[in-house]
């Protein structure tokens, strides 16, 4: 047994343990339960600790290739003794703790009800004994885990997922049921704390270890029935597209629907979540596509919500006659105000390295900010006090959004006209033998389409409000809804742009900008585009922003934000769109965002520690994100990959020359 | 006399205290195949730079089809028909074969934003303009960079055909004048013996006029109509291949490297 | 081959209208940043000439206040210069390193004084104050490298720049939830540290004083450690070019956290000092002030250790500088003094004008830039310039504002920083 490192690992994990308490995780959620008086979700916090040290003491750096050493029963020896170092720091910062309680003039969460819990209610030695024997016996169970059968770890593992998923889901099942009016249901499963009951633990656990077991190898069967097709045919991409279209359509659907199920506070998750994904496809298309670290991108938020602000509040600060727009009015101002601020920020920083881009972003960041809390610029922006009642309708003390259905349907007919023309015009070209006939256009269709949009645009403007919709900003579903028609519009823009002449160029500038521009890209006005188009997506996050607080105040456009939205966009995957919708769900539906809670409320003012660790994690562990773009990754031809395995290299950001 | 299409005059370019190009004079007939060749850091890769845009030369000019090109930017010199490779190559490794080659049509191609998003017949028609033609510069390798390969990512490729796809990528600019720099440096014998003819052949069929940077000296004597001997930063000679290899001041710059005789 | 249908004739050589428009905006941003500063500059001087401004009493505080600001940012920007000149990223975090500092010299002075050593010992327990806070800094860093930089040594740029952030948000998060929220403040100092005396002119207190003999001890050492030790000599050689350094026995990863090491220490120093003069600590405080140091790195020409020192200085007395020279613009700018302008803006026009009728297309950017800037301000020296003058309230909210302007400027205007900058040979870009 290597002493050295069990010791070395035990004293880590001892450390990690006492950060985990001393820090104040575990107090914060000692009153969440999980399974109801049994644990709560500050042991789950503390418990896996050992358990991974003990696994890490035992564990061999092995090089590429060679074969792995066979579990022993030793390394269960060595797993508990390193699990019994690191519950003996614990232990010992119990001791302290008692005997000395001025440390906590220092240590803020070392408490004397700490002290209590983590000696069960008895003395401090009773404690320190529990928690050596404890830590024992799950540094065991790591040092332990390659000796047990695989069918074992798999019940475990399916048995751990799904106690935490229904436990920590609380929430939204909670909602879900009694929505469905299964209210005796969520009584049976969930205690009055909202921690699992026992029996209702041992119930789902039995059935997802069966579920897992009785569906094992299903879902491949089914996602092999579905003829995606492999290789770049035409065909195949054809397929793929509908396939993508048809599930776009039945998420854009469900998620329109979601808010039936919720209660009010999921549903002010839920539009929080909608409200980063457009913030995050905004920044992916910078960052992402492009490889511009912006790390200002909250001007951009900030300049939509204070135009929007401006232009729809009757208490608005610049005008002595406020407009007192309609948000859609305001909308196309919005846009262009953040287009000139995207060009104006995006201008000077587009000959800077890389990392100059990041610091000078920032920098803008705090500049709009600072002018927009000045007193100097209080007459437009209002100071501290920001602007109130934004998005007010005329004679109601709230506001939010109109929406004309006239207007919404002369604007889809607009872009059928404009798509029938384009089809006219190509067909034109074509006969005159001006553009090779790459797809036949018919002509019925394309007349059926000037005809319908036509009618539409026509119908559309002639009786502009023959429905009208009132969405209130208070009205968590009802935004999220209408963020959900944003994010669509906002997912599709990226999704075109990213499979384009355009994206490919912005590609290109992210894997080396010097080869790009010696390929005849133009680096000025493709780095500019990608500026623009994020600096838009940001204010559209903005104006609904604005009208769904209606007020808004220089702090909420800090730093924080900016890096936040990075971060949901790196964790989904950078340059992967559904990457970033799933890192908005996961960090801010789960974390919540900077000012908004999550699922999980106990983190508090925690979210940010967790959201540094988590980017810290990620970048060392899974740089490409949760759920990157997998098309690159899929044929790979292993003989020449691992042939030129030594080539595998990152590209030289040196000079030109050899 | 053949158009002359590209000329340098009195090039220079220095590097603080070091000159690495102190007025070389250049220049080459369409249809050419020039070789330059000269010892380690004699500033043949610098020379490249300077045409290509990526340094603007201290002083001198360089003059393609009588006009200046000296400080243009490296996408205004492309778009005008100058493509160039890299010696320390230089792909995009996160992009398929296919992509990289496409990245090369951006400056012959337009479509922006609105037809982008809306898909526009014209922009169909544009997207697929470019991967025939990327297609169709990729068949020009035989089946090393065809079929399967498109979809592989660069990073997966093996040295010579990173080599080859720079080629391709520089060639879908359509060029009129393409820079190699060390083609077949890192390629084993019969990699740059196929190499050297396809050189002949981007010549004779694609009607590219070539300037070449090669240590290899059989490909040197093989391909090109005229060699240039640099040597910190001078131009020392030129002439045909024979004439050069038997200048004893050239022979003198290398030190007896022997594959020079 | 398709290309006989290309059609070579139709490449010419010409100006790209996008990127001429954007390099006239780049040029304006830089003459208009040129012109603020000039006006406020002579403006100050003039008000100053006429007694309208400050008094030289408050001109005195203002320069020893910038002074000493300065020495502590040039401390920390020396962290930020030596990591990107060897690394090639900014490390988000050394703010954070300099804020643990804080924390760990606020801490040990609590203890002196409930010991009595700072009231009855102070020069000892203003040397274990120090002490306390380079050794905190110095090991936060030194982990923080080991744990998340190390593993990520030749990944790509953005990379480790991203981890630093992450790296920045987990330290102010674990202080915060270690020691609380909560601003705290350093111990109260005996008196002998409040007394004002006259040192080289200035008037200056005995803490701001402490502050300058620390800077300046810390400088005078690390001077000495970096061209004199062995250790200081492998941090340079690895700063050069890492390879050649490990060709040449130097262990390059020991060295980077001997980089660290250094970096930490002086942050560690400069935390302290900032703890004990401004007295309030809490999590967020590393924060602007790493940002800062970063800009005045960058200022003073990144990978450049007495650039940092300067830049920092630079930019401490340009802080502190700042809000008074921000009233400056109410002095109405005189007629005479903007004719004078419009006359040599129109003579740049024209000149631009002859210029750009000399056809070189490589300078058609610069050209344009001279006719329209130059008619632009022409323009205006003749309409709205003479007299103008704006009256900003509150110029001591702008104060964090001037700082990141004066970032983009230099940026902008001389992006290798006043000294030069000094980059690795793996990371010059
Ligand atoms: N960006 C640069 N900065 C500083 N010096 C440079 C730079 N590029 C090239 N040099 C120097 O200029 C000289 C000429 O270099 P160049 O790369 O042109 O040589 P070369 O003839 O291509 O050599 P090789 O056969 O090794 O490729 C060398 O001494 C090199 O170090
Ligand atoms: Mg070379």
């Amino acid at each position: 047994m290597d002493w050295g490192k069990i010791v070395r690992q035990g004293l880590i994990g001892g450390v990690a343990l006492s950060f985990i308490v001393a820090v104040g995780l575990f107090e914060a959620f000692a009153n969440r339960m999980v399974i109801d008086p049994i644990l709560t979700s500050g042991w789950v916090l503390v418990l896996w600790v050992p358990v991974v040290f003990g696994y890490r003491a035992t564990r061999q750096v092995v090089p590429d290739g060679a074969t792995v050493r066979a579990a022993r029963p030793a390394d269960i020896a060595a797993g508990a003794v390193t699990g019994a170092i690191a519950g003996a720091v614990l232990g010992l910062l119990v001791v302290i703790t008692s005997a000395k309680p001025d440390v906590r003039d220092t240590l803020l969460a070392l408490s004397p009800s700490l002290v209590q819990r983590l000696s069960f209610g008895h003395s401090v030695g009773y404690g320190f004994g529990v928690l050596t024997l404890g830590g024992a016996i799950l540094g065991a169970i790591g040092g332990g885990i390659d000796l047990v059968p695989q069918v074992v770890r798999r019940v475990v593992s399916t048995v751990v997922v799904t106690i935490l998923g229904f436990a920590f889901g609380e929430l939204v099942v909670g909602d879900i049921l009694r929505s469905l009016g299964l209210r005796s249901v969520d009584q049976f499963f969930y205690a009055q704390s909202r921690g699992l009951k026992p029996l209702g633990a041992v119930i789902l656990a039995v059935v997802f270890v069966a579920l897992r077991f009785l569906l094992k190898g299903k879902f491949k069967a089914i996602r092999e029935r579905i003829p995606l097709g492999t290789g770049e045919t035409e065909e195949n991409r054809a397929t793929r597209r509908n396939w993508f279209l048809v599930l776009g359509i039945i998420a854009l659907a469900a998620g329109a629907w979601a808010p039936n199920l919720f209660g009010l506070y999921l549903n002010e998750v839920l539009s929080n979540v909608g409200l980063f994904i457009l913030l995050g496809l905004g920044l992916n298309i910078v960052v992402g596509f492009a490889g511009l670290l912006d790390l200002g991108y909250v001007a951009f938020f900030a300049v939509g919500a204070y135009t929007m602000a401006i232009f729809t509040s009757p208490a608005s600060p610049a005008f002595d006659a406020p407009p007192q727009w309609a948000f859609f009015q305001a909308l196309p101002l919005v846009l262009i105000a953040a287009a000139l601020a995207g060009l104006f920020i995006g201008t000077p920083v587009i000959r800077m390295r890389g990392d100059y881009l990041a610091i000078v972003t920032l920098g803008f960041g705090e500049i709009i900010r600072i002018a927009f809390l000045s007193d100097w610029l209080k007459p437009l922006f209002g100071g501290a006090q920001g602007v109130l009642q934004a998005g007010f309708f005329p004679g109601e003390q709230r506001g939010g959004i109109i929406v004309q259905w006239g207007l919404v349907l002369a604007t889809i007919g607009i872009i059928t006209l404009i798509v029938g023309l384009l089809r006219l015009n190509a067909t034109r070209l074509i006969t005159a033998g001006k553009m090779s006939d790459i797809r036949a256009y018919s002509q019925p269709v394309t007349i059926g389409l000037l005809v319908a949009g036509a009618a539409l645009t026509i119908f559309g403007l002639v009786s502009p409000g023959f429905a009208v919709w009132k969405i209130y900003g208070i009205e968590p579903p009802s935004m999220f809804r209408i963020t959900l028609v944003f994010v669509a519009l906002a997912a599709f823009v990226s999704w075109r742009l990213r499979d384009s002449r355009v994206g490919r160029a912005w590609m290109a500038i992210r894997e080396d900008e010097q080869i790009a521009q010696q390929m005849g890209i133009n680096i000025v006005t493709t780095k500019l585009l990608a500026f623009v188009m994020g600096a838009m997506l940001a204010s559209l996050g903005g104006a609904l922003f604005a009208v769904k607080l209606g007020s808004i105040y220089p702090h909420s456009f800090e730093i924080m934000q900016s890096i936040i939205i990075l971060v949901v966009v790196i964790v989904g995957g950078m340059g992967s769109i559904k990457g970033v919708m799933i890192g908005a769900l996961v960090l801010i539906g789960v974390l919540g965002g900077p000012t908004q809670p999550g699922l999980l409320r106990e983190f508090g003012e925690y979210k940010l520690l967790v959201y540094g660790v988590l980017l810290i994690w990620m970048m060392l562990k899974r740089p490409e994100g949760l759920w990157p773009e997998a098309r690159r990754a899929k044929e790979l031809h292993q003989e020449e990959m691992l042939q030129d395995a030594w080539l595998n290299v990152e590209p030289a950001s040196e000079g030109v020359s050899g | 006399m053949a158009e002359r299409l590209l000329e340098t005059r009195a090039l220079a370019k220095r590097f603080g205290g070091l000159n690495a190009l102190s007025g070389v004079d250049f220049h080459i007939d369409k249809g050419e195949i020039v070789s330059i060749i000269g010892p380690n850091g004699a500033g043949k890769t610098t020379f490249f730079n300077c045409i290509s845009g990526m340094f603007a030369p201290d002083t001198g000019d360089a003059i393609y089809k009588g006009q200046s090109i000296a400080g243009l930017s490296p996408d205004q010199i492309t778009k005008l028909g100058i493509a160039r490779t890299f010696q320390n190559v230089r792909l995009f490794p996160n992009m398929t074969v296919l992509e990289n080659v496409m990245v090369g049509r951006h400056c012959r191609t337009h479509k922006s934003i609105l037809p982008t998003i809306f898909r526009s017949p014209g922009f169909i028609a544009e997207e697929k303009a470019i991967e025939e033609r990327a297609k169709e510069i990729l068949s020009f390798f035989g089946k090393r960079l065809h079929g399967y390969r498109w979809q592989q990512p660069a990073y997966v490729l093996s040295y010579a055909n990173r080599r080859r796809l720079e080629i391709a990528r520089a060639m879908a600019t359509d060029p009129e004048v393409l820079l190699l720099d060390e083609p077949t440096a890192g390629m084993n014998p019969r990699e740059s013996m196929e190499l050297t003819e396809l050189i002949g052949q981007l010549r004779d069929e694609w009607g590219y006029t070539i300037i070449m940077i090669e240590h290899d000296m059989k490909v040197v004597r093989d391909v090109s109509d005229r060699v240039v001997v640099l040597d910190h930063g001078v131009k020392l000679t030129e002439g045909t291949y024979e004439e050069v290899s038997t200048n004893p001041q050239v022979i003198e710059a290398y030190l007896g490297k022997t594959e020079l005789g | 081959m398709a290309t006989e249908t290309i059609n070579f004739e139709e490449r010419r050589v010409k100006a790209d209208v996008p990127t001429v428009v954007v390099d006239v905006f780049i040029n304006a941003m830089k003459v208009v940043l040129l012109f603020f500063v000039a006006w406020s500059v002579v403006g100050a001087i003039a008000l100053q000439v006429r007694g309208e401004l400050i008094s030289g009493a408050q001109w005195r505080d203002v320069l020893t206040g910038g002074i000493v600001l300065g020495a502590m940012f040039g401390l920390v920007a020396l962290g930020y210069s030596m990591v990107y000149g060897i690394l090639g990223f900014i490390n988000f975090a050394h703010g954070e390193v300099f804020m643990t500092g804080m924390f760990g010299a606020m801490f040990m002075a609590h203890w002196t004084a409930r010991n009595g050593l700072l009231e009855n010992a102070t020069p000892l327990a203003m040397l274990l104050i120090v002490l306390a806070a380079m050794i905190v800094s110095a090991t936060v860093a030194v982990t923080v490298e080991k744990i998340a930089y190390r593993p990520l040594r030749g990944a790509p740029r953005l990379i480790p720049l991203i981890t630093s952030i992450g790296v920045s948000f987990f330290l102010q998060y674990a202080v915060s939830g270690l020691f609380g929220t909560a601003v705290r403040r350093f111990p109260e100092l005996p008196e002998s540290m409040q007394q004002r005396f006259s040192f080289l002119g200035l008037l200056i207190n005995a803490s701001q004083l402490t502050v300058f003999i620390v800077t300046a001890v810390a400088v005078v050492a690390l001077w000495w450690f970096v061209t004199r030790s062995k250790t200081g000599r492998a941090i340079r050689a690895v700063a050069e070019d890492k390879e050649i350094a490990a060709l040449m026995g130097i262990d390059v990863d020991r060295t980077i956290v001997m980089t660290f090491m250094v970096g930490g220490v002086m942050a560690g120093v400069s935390g302290a000092m900032w703890a004990f003069l401004y007295k309030n600590v809490f999590f967020l405080s590393g924060f602007l002030p790493g940002i800062k140091a970063f800009t005045a790195a960058v200022l003073g020409g990144i990978g450049n250790l007495p650039g940092a020192l300067l830049g920092g200085m630079t930019l401490g007395l340009v802080e502190a500088a700042g809000p008074t020279m921000l009233t400056a613009y109410r002095w109405a700018i005189p007629d005479v003094l903007a004719y004078v302008v419009g006359v040599a803006s129109l003579a740049i026009a024209a000149w631009g004008f002859m210029r750009l009728r000399n056809r070189i297309i490589a300078q058609t950017s610069t050209n344009v830039s001279m006719v329209v800037l130059g008619l632009l301000f022409g323009v205006m020296s003749f309409t709205v310039l003479p007299g103008f003058h704006v009256t900003i309230p509150g110029t001591s909210q702008l104060k964090d504002a001037i700082a990141f302007i004066v970032l983009v400027g230099v940026l902008m205007i001389r992006p290798v920083g006043l000294l030069g900058e000094r980059l690795a040979v793996e990371e010059r870009g």
